[in-house]
């Protein structure tokens, strides 16, 4: 018998031999387990520690001749390195005019992601990514989160993607299609909506069903997402007229125009197999552009089904998934809308087809950019996957823009799982 | 509830009053939420009614795919106990659904957190060092050690020492339910075994390497898996390799969950005359632990004795 076993089960049995007496009294529920084991029970007048000894000695005597276990040594992932990760996403164009990729060639390894993320303590995750593109290096995410408040409350401190919606909690490696949805990228960014500050959420069912409260007070939301870098100035920060006035600076009203969200996500279980999750988000920040700076809300709304039936869980599943969002800039007087509806269903252990249709209103154009992206995705594993896609954009006016795209993304490590 | 439990809670009661008058929640119910059906029917053995379990997975489900449902993380964020297989066989979903519970109580190394691998004897624990490129290898061995009922005994102590420490009033009763428990399960091992014994030796093919532990104990001898390497699908080329070797060592029997495809197994069966036999690796609906192993025993004998077990 292996020792640690022994003085294991003896301190266990010095903890069961000194239980208060009174507790050991009416211990009548014999049993629930099958009538013949239990007249047997009744019948062996032997104690715990017999019966338990016999069993170990018969345990560590195993009666195949197969080689017994190597001795335990511990692995190296038994240490207390964080667990590191990486994913590569790399793209080929083949677009049949000219080169649609960000560099505007036809190969890129458009990031790295390195994931950094482990315990601090018992009160505390860090989470780090770091994204390199060509030879920037770009802090993702990088946030402390509690892991003992009281109450189903938790805290995150740091830079993150903040919860405006449901697609935008996922890194653009991870996400089911090459990229986010023409939505997200002409309101929020090509990758995603994230910012600086804190991020408080609770998590309960008054209503019977999972609900989670996020309230996020963040540096700002960017005026033009896609637009001229150099114009795109951070929410917050105080216009030039107004320091030279004197006017700004003081807690209260940097408090009041930094970004404020709220996102309140609901999650059914429909089924052991299927699932509904429908959220409802709301931003606003003051944002500034040139001369003008004025407060700008974003309202969006999510809903998402998922079917994987348990039992087969490796082989079939579906996702339906939809959202909506407002973009309200005050200073124009103007309200801007986009969405898309994206679905996804699992062929085979390690195939996958996957849909999107979406909808924008550009805020620097006139009218309405559509698009759709059809992707056919095949998994080696869990951590490789070849993706080819096509995508189509179809402004309101001018031509339409053809995207054949073939992604790799390859996973290094113990990436640590994404919410459900 | 049935009258035993009828006349022995209201006695609980009393008695664990008497015993902390202090406490006030003594007699509230124990509640635990276990990754896998087989630890909520080990924490019901040892627990009886003074618990009340939930099990994260379905009985069907494959314990390395599960998604880590939001329901199932304010299931634990109530629980006074949570239990995981570990050796990293739930790593895909269980980090989730413990640390999003947001109870400090069920954190790894907290006072209501069960390693159920902590003192069981492991298989397969890899030798040198070990890469993706082996496919799903378990760094820490193969986590399927609920499958050698032997295992039940390290399993039930540290159920019963983790029940103990959140409900110190009951660890007498604890540990008689734990004694009845080993004492039927020492039975049955008997019985077991004289239903094994002309079966001692014999050749079996796997699809997963998920029955080392019950092999082992009882004297089957594990030709090779459909699954060229952990976790990765069969291929046509390893498939054939396989079929040669089984049709050299005359293997009878193709050990198959249910949650796996059929088509391979039943194409290797087809070609080798060996007989598939669905084996859940989990309790069903309605049975306890005992009766779990029992019926994989009766399946497998009786495949082995061509009257069915199978498909």
């Amino acid at each position: 018998m292996n020792r640690a076993l022994t003085i294991f089960i003896v301190a266990l049995l010095g903890v069961a031999a000194a239980p208060p007496a009174a507790a050991q009294e009416p211990v009548a529920p014999r049993d629930t387990l099958a009538g013949a084991d239990t007249l047997a029970a009744a019948d062996t007048t032997d104690t715990l520690e017999a019966i338990e000894a016999r069993l170990l000695g018969e345990l560590g005597a195993p009666d195949s001749a197969a080689p017994a276990a190597a001795p335990p040594a511990p692995p190296s992932a038994a240490t207390l390195n964080p667990d590191l990760s990486l994913i590569s996403d790399f793209l080929v164009d083949l677009s049949p005019d000219e080169a649609t990729l960000e560099n505007e060639e036809r190969f890129q390894l458009r990031e790295i992601e390195i994931g950094i993320q482990g315990a601090v303590d018992p009160y505390f995750r860090y989470d780090a990514f770091l994204g390199i593109h060509g030879d920037a290096i770009e802090v993702e995410e990088g946030y402390v989160t509690t892991l003992a408040l009281p109450a189903s409350l938790q805290a995150r401190l740091g830079k993150f993607l903040v919860p405006f919606g449901k697609v935008n909690l996922t890194h653009r490696p991870e996400l089911p299609m090459f990229d986010y949805p023409l939505v997200h990228r002409e309101f929020f960014g090509e990758e995603g909506f994230a910012s600086t500050g804190a991020w408080g959420s609770w998590i309960g069912d008054p209503l019977g069903f999972y609900q989670e409260l996020s309230i996020v007070g963040a540096e700002g939301m960017e005026a033009h997402a896609h637009g001229d870098e150099e114009h795109a100035e951070e929410a917050g920060e105080p216009s030039q007229a107004e320091e030279e006035e004197g006017h700004g600076g003081g807690l209260r009203d940097d408090l009041r125009d930094r970004l404020w969200l709220a996102h309140l996500k609901n999650s059914i279980d429909l089924s052991p197999a299927s699932n509904l999750e429908l959220g409802a988000s709301w931003a606003t920040a003051i944002v500034e552009e040139e001369a003008l700076r004025a407060r700008t809300n974003v309202y969006g709304i999510d809903v998402t089904w998922r079917w994987k039936p348990p039992q087969f869980s490796k082989y079939r599943s579906a996702i339906l998934q939809a959202e909506a969002i407002w973009r309200d800039e005050a200073g124009i007087g103007e309200t801007r809308a986009g969405g898309f509806a994206f679905a996804q269903w699992q062929l085979a252990r390690r195939w996958h087809v996957g849909a999107r249709g979406d909808w924008v209103e550009p805020l620097e154009e006139e009218g309405t950019l559509k698009g759709g992206q059809l992707l056919v995705k095949w998994f080696p594993t869990e951590f490789s996957q070849l993706r080819l896609a096509y995508e189509r954009q179809v402004p309101e006016e001018g031509d339409a823009l053809d995207r054949l795209i073939f992604q790799t993304l390859f996973a290094l490590g113990p990436h640590r799982p994404h919410a459900f | 509830m049935d009258r035993m439990s009828r006349i022995a809670l209201p006695a609980l009661a009393l008695a664990a009053a008497l015993a902390s008058p202090g406490s006030a929640h003594a007699q509230e119910r124990i509640q635990v939420v276990t990754t896998l059906p087989v630890f909520a029917e080990l924490v019901k053995a040892v627990g009886g009614d003074r618990v009340e379990v939930t099990a994260v997975a379905t009985p069907l489900q494959d314990p390395h795919f599960v998604d880590a449902k939001p329901s199932y993380i304010l299931a634990a964020g109530r629980a006074d106990l949570f239990v995981a297989a570990g050796m990293d066989l739930e790593v895909g979903w269980e980090p989730l659904v413990r640390e999003g519970s947001r109870n400090a109580d069920i954190q790894v190394g907290g006072r209501g957190y069960v390693d159920a691998s902590a003192h069981v004897q492991k298989l397969g624990v890899p030798a040198g060092r070990i890469d993706r490129s082996r496919g799903d290898v378990h760094p820490y061995g193969n986590p399927h050690y609920w499958l050698d009922p032997l295992n039940a005994v390290p399993l039930t102590a540290d159920i019963a020492l983790a029940l103990s420490r959140v409900d110190p009033a009951n660890a007498g009763l604890y540990n008689d339910r734990r004694r009845d428990f080993l004492a039927r399960l020492e039975r049955r091992m008997a019985s077991w075994r004289a239903r094994m014994e002309p079966l001692r030796g014999t050749q079996i093919v796997a699809y997963h390497e998920s029955w080392e532990y019950l092999a082992r104990r009882f004297g089957l001898e594990i030709a090779g898996t459909l699954e060229p390497k952990p976790g990765i699908p069969p291929s046509p080329s390893h498939l054939a390799r396989l079929m040669d070797r089984m049709n050299e060592l005359d293997v009878a029997l193709i050990l198959k969950e249910p949650y796996y495809e059929g088509k391979n197994p039943e194409l290797v069966a087809r070609e080798t005359g060996a007989r598939v036999v669905e084996l859940p690796n989990q309790p069903q609906a309605g049975q306890d632990y005992l009766q779990f192993i029992d019926a994989l025993i009766a399946r497998i004998t009786a495949a082995a004795s061509g009257v069915g077990g199978g498909s």
